[in-house]
C-alpha cells in the first residue's frame, strides 16, 4: 500500500491488516508522519508533534506482532491526543501558556488504557484554551484550521482532534467534552464524534473545565472505529469521583445488527428558533432517510431545552472559575482575554444560583429519562450552522444575529449539562460545501444501542466517506 | 452576588472589587460587564423553575444513582 491507502484505512481496517502483518506498524506511523508534515503548515492541528518518540513507539510494537505478541486491535495504532490528557513525561499545556512547561508524572487513563492495548501517542492536538471555546481560535498557539477550508473554524474546544482525523493526519483521537466539545468540532468537520455517558469513561489525568460536566470521548472517521475504542476506555476508576460502576461490555459486538422498530424523537423546540437553512435540510433529509429504513419517527415536545441549556453555562461557568480562581485574580492577562472573561462570569455566580442551577440539571434528567418511553433515540442537528469565519464573533441566521459561541454550543450542550450518551455523525453539507452534523443521543449508559444505532446511519449512507481533499 | 438578579454598572465595579478583580483595568471590566449581563438573563430564567421537592446528594454520581438501569 502507498502512504496515501496507508492514512485513508479506518482503524478497523489498518488493524486487520496489522494483525494478518500484511502492513507494518512502522510503515503506518510514516505515511501519518509524512501526511503531517505537508498539512501542518495549513492546519496547525498539533501543539506538540512527537515524531521521534512516536517511531520508536512503533517499532517496538512491530517488534512484539512479529514475535507473536499481539495485544488487539489498537496494537501498532497511533492515537491523536487532546494537549489535556496528561502523557507522562510529555508536556500537556491545555492550550495555555500558564501550563506550558507542566510535565505530568503519570499518565491520564485514557492514555494509559489506549497504551496498554498497544497504542501510542503521535502527537498533542490544538484545543481552545482550558477547553472553554467553541470554535479553534488559541490566543497562544494560533488559530488551527478547518480541513475542508482554511477560512473556517473547525470548532472546538477538540479542535486539533477533530481536525487531525479529519485530514487523514491520525486514525483516531481523544477528546473532551463539556458543552459539546467532541461532537462540535466533529460535526464542523465532517468525522464522527462519540460523548459516552457521564462516568463511562474516567477523566483521571484530565484538566478539568466543569467536574460535573466533563467526559473524555472520542473523535473517529467511523463509529465501528469510535465503539471499538469504547472498548478500551469505558470502566470503573476510583481516582475519577465521576466514574460509574458499570460492568464491561463489547461496544461493538450489535454494532451490525440493524436496530429492530427503531423509534426516532425529534425536538419541536428550541431547535429550530435559531437554525441555518441548510443544516435543517441537510437534518430532515437524515430523518427522511431512516424513515426509508424502517425507523419511526416523530416529533416531540421538549419545552426545557432552553433551561436546560442555561443551567448548564450556570454550573460549567461556576466550576471553571473555582478551578481557575487562584490564576485568573493573580495572572488574569496571561489568559487569552476572551477565555478570561468567560472564566471571570463565573465570580458573579452565587451559591444559590449554583445549586438552583444543580437542581434544575437535576428535573431535566428526570423529564429526559421519561421521554425515553416513547422514543430510543432523539436526534437533532449536532450545531446550528456550518463552520463560520475564523474570525466570527457573530453570525446571522435567518436574519437573526447571535453570538458564533451560541450557534456552535446550543444544541449540544444540553446533552452535556445531563450527562446523556450523544453521538455526531456527518449527515449532508451546506452550501458552502461545509459538513453538517447529526446529534443522536439516548438514555443513559445506553451508549452500545446508541452506537449501534449510528453505525446503521453510516451503513446505509455514505456522508461519513467523504473527505477533504488534501 | 447575584441575589438581585439585574445590576447596573456602579453595582457590577462593587462586585467586581468583592470578586478580588482589578478596578484598574477599566477596558477589561467594561468588556466583562455585558457577559455578567448575559449570566444574570440565564439565571433569572433558571431561578423561575419550579424545584421545592428537589434535593441534592452527589451531582457528580447524579446519572449513576438515579438513572442507571
Amino acid at each position: 500500500m502507498n502512504p496515501e491507502e496507508l492514512t485513508n484505512l479506518t482503524v478497523v481496517e489498518a488493524a486487520s491488516y496489522i494483525a494478518k502483518k500484511t502492513i507494518s506498524p512502522v510503515d503506518l506511523l510514516d505515511a501519518y508522519l509524512k501526511r503531517i508534515e505537508r498539512l501542518e503548515p495549513q492546519l496547525n492541528a498539533f501543539i506538540l508533534r512527537l515524531d521521534s518518540y512516536a517511531m520508536e513507539k512503533a517499532k517496538t510494537a512491530e517488534r512484539e506482532i512479529v514475535a507473536g505478541n499481539y495485544r488487539g486491535p489498537f496494537h501498532g495504532i497511533p492515537i491523536g491526543v487532546k494537549d489535556l490528557f496528561w502523557t507522562e513525561g510529555i508536556a500537556t499545556s491545555s492550550g495555555s501558556i500558564l501550563e506550558a512547561s507542566f510535565v505530568p508524572k503519570e499518565d491520564s487513563a485514557a492514555v494509559a488504557n489506549f497504551y496498554r492495548a498497544g497504542s501510542y501517542c503521535i502527537g498533542k492536538l490544538h484545543m481552545s484554551e482550558f477547553a472553554f471555546n467553541g470554535t479553534s481560535r488559541n490566543h497562544h498557539y494560533g488559530p488551527s484550521k478547518n480541513p475542508w477550508d482554511f477560512s473556517k473554524t473547525a470548532g472546538g474546544s477538540s479542535s486539533g482532534s477533530a481536525i487531525s482525523v479529519a485530514s487523514q493526519e491520525a486514525p483516531i483521537a481523544l477528546g473532551t467534552d463539556t458543552g459539546g466539545s467532541v461532537r462540535l468540532p466533529a460535526a464542523l468537520c465532517g468525522i464522527t464524534g462519540i460523548k459516552p455517558t457521564f462516568g463511562l469513561v474516567s477523566r483521571f489525568g484530565v484538566t478539568p473545565l466543569s467536574w460535573s460536566m466533563d467526559h473524555v470521548g472520542v473523535l473517529s472517521r467511523t463509529v465501528h472505529d469510535g465503539a471499538l475504542a469504547l472498548n478500551f476506555l469505558a470502566g470503573f476508576d476510583q481516582r475519577d469521583p465521576g466514574s460509574a460502576n458499570t460492568k464491561k461490555q463489547d461496544y461493538t459486538r450489535d454494532l451490525d445488527i440493524p436496530p429492530r422498530k427503531l423509534r426516532i424523537g425529534v425536538p419541536k423546540d428550541f431547535i429550530w428558533e435559531v437554525i441555518d437553512q441548510d443544516v435543517k435540510q441537510a437534518f430532515w433529509n437524515s430523518m427522511t432517510h431512516m424513515e426509508s429504513v424502517g425507523a419511526e419517527v416523530k416529533e416531540m415536545s421538549i419545552p426545557f431545552l432552553e433551561l436546560c441549556n442555561a443551567a448548564g453555562s450556570i454550573v460549567q461557568t461556576s466550576e471553571a472559575a473555582a478551578y481557575h480562581h487562584d490564576n485568573i485574580i493573580s495572572q488574569g492577562d496571561k489568559y487569552d482575554p476572551t477565555i478570561r472573561r468567560r472564566i471571570e462570569v463565573g465570580l458573579f455566580i452565587s451559591a444559590e444560583s449554583y445549586l438552583q442551577a444543580q437542581r434544575v440539571r437535576y428535573k431535566c434528567i428526570k423529564d429526559m429519562i421519561s421521554l425515553f418511553e416513547d422514543v430510543d433515540v432523539i436526534a437533532t442537528p449536532t450545531v446550528s450552522i456550518g463552520a463560520p469565519n475564523l474570525t466570527d464573533a457573530w453570525v446571522q441566521i435567518n436574519g437573526k444575529e447571535v453570538t458564533t459561541r451560541e450557534a456552535l454550543l446550543r444544541i449540544t450542550r444540553v446533552f452535556s449539562t445531563i450527562g446523556f450518551p450523544a453521538i455526531s455523525l456527518p449527515c449532508g453539507f451546506t452550501n458552502e460545501g461545509m459538513p453538517v452534523g447529526l446529534q443522536l443521543a439516548s438514555r443513559p449508559f445506553s451508549d452500545a444501542m446508541l452506537a449501534q444505532t449510528a453505525n446503521f446511519y453510516q451503513q446505509t449512507t455514505s456522508w461519513h466517506t467523504q473527505l477533504p481533499k488534501l | 452576588m447575584d441575589r438581585e438578579i439585574q445590576i447596573d454598572f456602579e453595582t457590577f465595579l462593587v462586585l467586581s472589587k468583592q470578586a478580588g478583580l482589578d478596578l484598574s483595568q477599566e477596558k477589561h471590566l467594561t468588556e466583562l460587564f455585558p457577559e455578567v449581563q448575559a449570566m444574570f438573563q440565564r439565571i433569572r430564567l433558571v431561578a423561575q423553575s419550579e424545584t421545592t421537592h428537589i434535593g441534592l446528594g452527589s451531582m457528580t454520581n447524579l446519572i449513576d444513582t438515579e438513572h442507571r438501569k
